[in-house]
């Protein structure tokens, strides 16, 4: 079984693409930008996979925006880890008052929080991005960014559980089955951080969405203790969907837009948000500070935030779109994007929605410190 | 007798010229360290705890399944709203007024916060009288705090107007002073040039040049640091003020939707603050092209927020705004409508669902426009502050020189005498 997995990872894989990355320049030093720039040019880094290529004649966002905007696009895929892009690219870079060659990188939104906290993010041009009314509330409350003035998410995930019923032989409904003796040997867990120990967190009953370093570490302690106790027998990234196809695993913390894929060759695979609840993460664009093309930016955040191209890329990338109007238009397009519009993963109802959280972020240092710690694992 | 009358009028100068400059200095120091922060901070208050009203209301209503989004928004805000009234309280100085106001707030907050959690925990047990325990903690806020958030406020603004005229007196005085110095120079040099043979004392038009550069540089400080506050006033707190009363009479109009759902509102009242925010149907794809370009015609405060952007971004913000309460208000008319028809259960669903998200899509859109504006007053500010830089050095300065230079041209004249 081939299957696309943005996710997939690479997250684990270290840094090559980021440290081989075409030399950052001596920039803007930190002084706001006093115009938009004019140009025409726009550079993105971004995950794999991530968005909608040209396949025949249809063509994708890119060739698409790049006609419609009259941009031209050099799209970068080279986006591999969130801890080595902050340490080896970001941080270093623009830490230095240098600037990065992206006008727009796509971190997840924790990263984002901390270039946003550090002064090290551009406003989004709103004069140039109408389509900024597009996004959905529940992306305008994150603390470190109030009415996403410094970003825009590009697409969201939850993870929870997948599992073979035929294997667990009953439903799974709680965070406390990943602990069931039944099933010892055969659960995997997520190798991130900030999804795993929440999971902990709610088991607990506490809010992964306002942590302390007290009540994460008693979130991560429960996971070391399975995975030293042979509960747990996999750390996995996207590899959880293969490992649950082939019956290696039972259930699994599981990113919803890879099993979304997965269902459409194992439909009988489950995908559960625990009664306790389940974590809500995005990747979201950011313009670094200093970027040369703001407009340029702009002009890209407003033509995806327009919700029949975003349909287009939820149809293909498969994950939760943070646009408004995407269902809708998914419906419009009919056939297999109508089904997509369909599937509650893709759009969990209002009830579905209130449980899921999104980690809060502690301080940089207890954060590295619960990621060294994690890592053991 | 001549030097001493020349000398005396430049050291009266200098002492008028420095008075003010210490004046204008001092009053915008106030203004940028003090007041402003004083009365941006007083917005935030009453905007969190506004928050945090609207986001009890929105828990309470979500029953034993407590939504917990609207729980942290709750506590988040709340405790945002002690901070902010702490730094309230360093900022005002030794003003005894506005702490007995602050103190009153506290106490009140304290009582509000208790009857919340009273309510929430009845709710929760399914106990008799939970509705009206949040009424009474709704009503601590209505009465009590409302009222003491708007003491400060004006009082606030009051010495906000203090500032901008701060020193202009001095000003005016010290600039009359100057001139009558120059005057008196001039006369020196006329009285010289009639007793030597030189057409020019050279050291004594070089005091006249200096006392002329300080007062030109009084006059322009003064101009340009009144420009600047005033901007600041006008371009930016009026529009904080204006935004904020956006935001309260939205969190009005929220926390009254609740009510309805708990057992009573004010469908009335709501429409009359439906009416102040805006007039018109804001969702009109002609009306929001319209803000966009800062032009949107209607009455009501959003249109009005809109017609006084004065960027491009700000009208862009404005615009959002705009479609994101459309957004809201139509959820909320929704909401009335399932009330109505006594479909309580799927009024109370649409409150918790769509409603509490279209409202934070709202907030968050007004809170970024009042961000903006915060900046615009502060940036004001601190530019009035920036006009004054080394005023007060010069003002002592220059008119020393000249009065140095002044002593230097009578001396020569006495020597060329001797000779």
């Amino acid at each position: 079984m081939s299957l696309l997995r943005r996710r997939d990872v690479l997250r684990g894989a270290g840094a090559t693409g980021l440290l081989a990355l075409a030399g950052c320049s001596r920039g803007g030093g930190g002084v706001r930008q006093a115009d938009l720039g004019g140009g025409t040019e726009l550079s993105i880094l971004n995950w794999e996979l991530y968005i909608d290529p040209d396949e025949g004649p249809t063509e994708g966002t890119i060739t698409r925006a790049e006609r419609e905007r009259g941009l031209r696009v050099r799209y970068d895929e080279s986006y591999e880890d969130n801890i080595a892009a902050w340490e080896t690219l970001i941080a270093p870079t623009l830490g230095a008052g240098d600037t990065l060659p992206y006008d727009i990188i796509t971190p997840t939104f924790w990263v984002a929080a901390r270039m946003v906290e550090r002064g090290w993010a551009e406003q989004v041009p709103l004069e140039i991005v109408p389509n900024h009314v597009n996004i959905d509330p529940a992306y305008l409350t994150q603390p470190w960014d109030r009415g996403a003035r410094f970003h825009m998410p590009w697409q969201a995930g939850i993870t929870g559980i997948a599992y073979d019923p035929s294997l667990t032989g009953r439903p799974i409904t709680s965070i406390a089955d990943l602990f069931d003796p039944a099933f010892r040997g055969r659960v995997g867990i997520i190798g991130e951080m900030r999804e795993t120990v929440p999971f902990g967190m709610l088991l607990n009953g506490e809010d992964p969405s306002r942590p302390t370093e007290a009540t994460a570490l008693a979130g991560l302690e429960l996971f070391e203790q399975a995975r030293a106790s042979g509960q747990i027998a996999q750390v996995t990234f996207g590899e959880f969907a293969d490992a649950l196809a082939s019956g290696e695993l039972w259930l699994a913390m599981a990113w919803s837009g890879d099993t979304v894929i997965l269902q459409t060759e194992r439909p009988d695979i489950e995908f559960v948000i625990p009664e306790e609840g389940a974590v809500r993460w995005f990747d979201t664009m950011v313009i670094p500070r200093g970027a040369a093309n703001v407009r340029a930016a702009g002009e890209w955040m407003d033509f995806v935030y327009d919700p029949a191209n975003a349909a287009r890329i939820t149809a293909w990338v498969q994950y939760i779109s943070p646009v408004i109007g995407v269902r809708e238009e998914l419906q419009r397009l009919g056939g297999d994007a109508a089904e997509l519009a369909r599937n509650p993963i893709l759009f969990p109802d209002d009830e579905t929605k209130r449980r899921l959280f999104t980690w809060g972020g502690l301080p940089v240092e207890a954060e590295a410190a619960l990621d060294a710690r994690f890592a053991v694992l | 007798m001549a030097a001493v009358a020349t000398v005396g009028a430049i050291g009266l100068a200098a002492l008028v010229a420095f008075v003010a400059a210490s004046r204008l200095t001092s009053s915008s120091d106030r203004a940028l360290q003090n007041t402003g922060p004083v009365l941006v901070a007083i917005q935030d208050v009453f905007a969190s705890i506004a928050e945090a009203d609207a986001a009890s209301a929105a828990v309470f209503l979500s029953g034993q399944d407590e939504d917990r989004e609207q729980r942290r928004l709750y506590e988040v805000a709340l405790e945002r709203s002690t901070a902010q009234l702490e730094e309230v309280s360093r900022l005002v100085g030794d003003d005894d007024a506005t702490h007995d106001s602050i103190k009153t707030i506290a106490a009140a907050l304290t009582e509000y916060a208790g009857l919340v959690e009273a309510a929430r925990l009845a709710n929760v047990q399914g106990v008799i009288g939970a509705s009206e325990r949040l009424r009474d903690a709704i009503a601590v806020v209505q009465d009590r705090i409302v009222p003491e958030v708007e003491s400060i406020t004006e009082g606030a603004q009051a010495r906000l107007d203090d500032d901008v005229g701060g020193g202009q007196t001095a000003t005016i005085l010290a600039l009359f002073v100057a001139a009558a110095a120059i005057g008196v120079l001039v006369a020196g040099q006329i009285w010289v040039s009639r007793r030597t043979n030189r057409l020019l004392n050279l050291p004594l038009l070089a005091a006249t040049v200096l006392v002329a550069v300080a007062l030109v540089w009084l006059l322009l400080a003064w101009v340009r640091q009144q420009n600047d506050l005033e901007l600041a006033r006008d371009g930016g707190y009026d529009s904080i003020a204006l935004t904020s009363d956006i935001q309260t009479t939205a969190f009005r109009y929220k926390t009254l939707e609740s009510l309805s759902l708990i057992s009573t509102g004010d469908p009335d009242e709501q429409v009359t603050l439906a009416r102040r925010l805006a007039a018109v149907d804001v969702g009109e794809p002609d009306l929001v092209d319209s803000a966009r370009r800062g032009e949107a015609v209607g009455d009501g405060l959003l249109l009005e927020a809109n017609r006084t952007a004065d960027s491009t971004r700000e009208q862009a913000a404005t615009a959002e705004m705009l479609v994101r309460w459309d957004r809201y208000r139509d959820t909320s008319e929704d909401i009335q409508l399932a009330l109505d028809a006594n479909e309580r259960v799927a009024a109370i669903e649409l409150a918790v669902g769509p409603g509490n998200a279209d409202f934070n899509g709202f907030n968050t859109s007004v809170e970024s426009v009042l961000s903006d504006n915060r900046s615009q007053f502060t940036t004001g500010l601190r530019d009035a502050r920036n006009h004054l830089d080394w005023l007060r050095v010069a003002m002592i300065g220059l008119p020393g020189l000249a009065a140095l230079a002044c002593l230097w041209g009578y001396q020569l004249r006495i020597r060329e005498y001797q000779r």
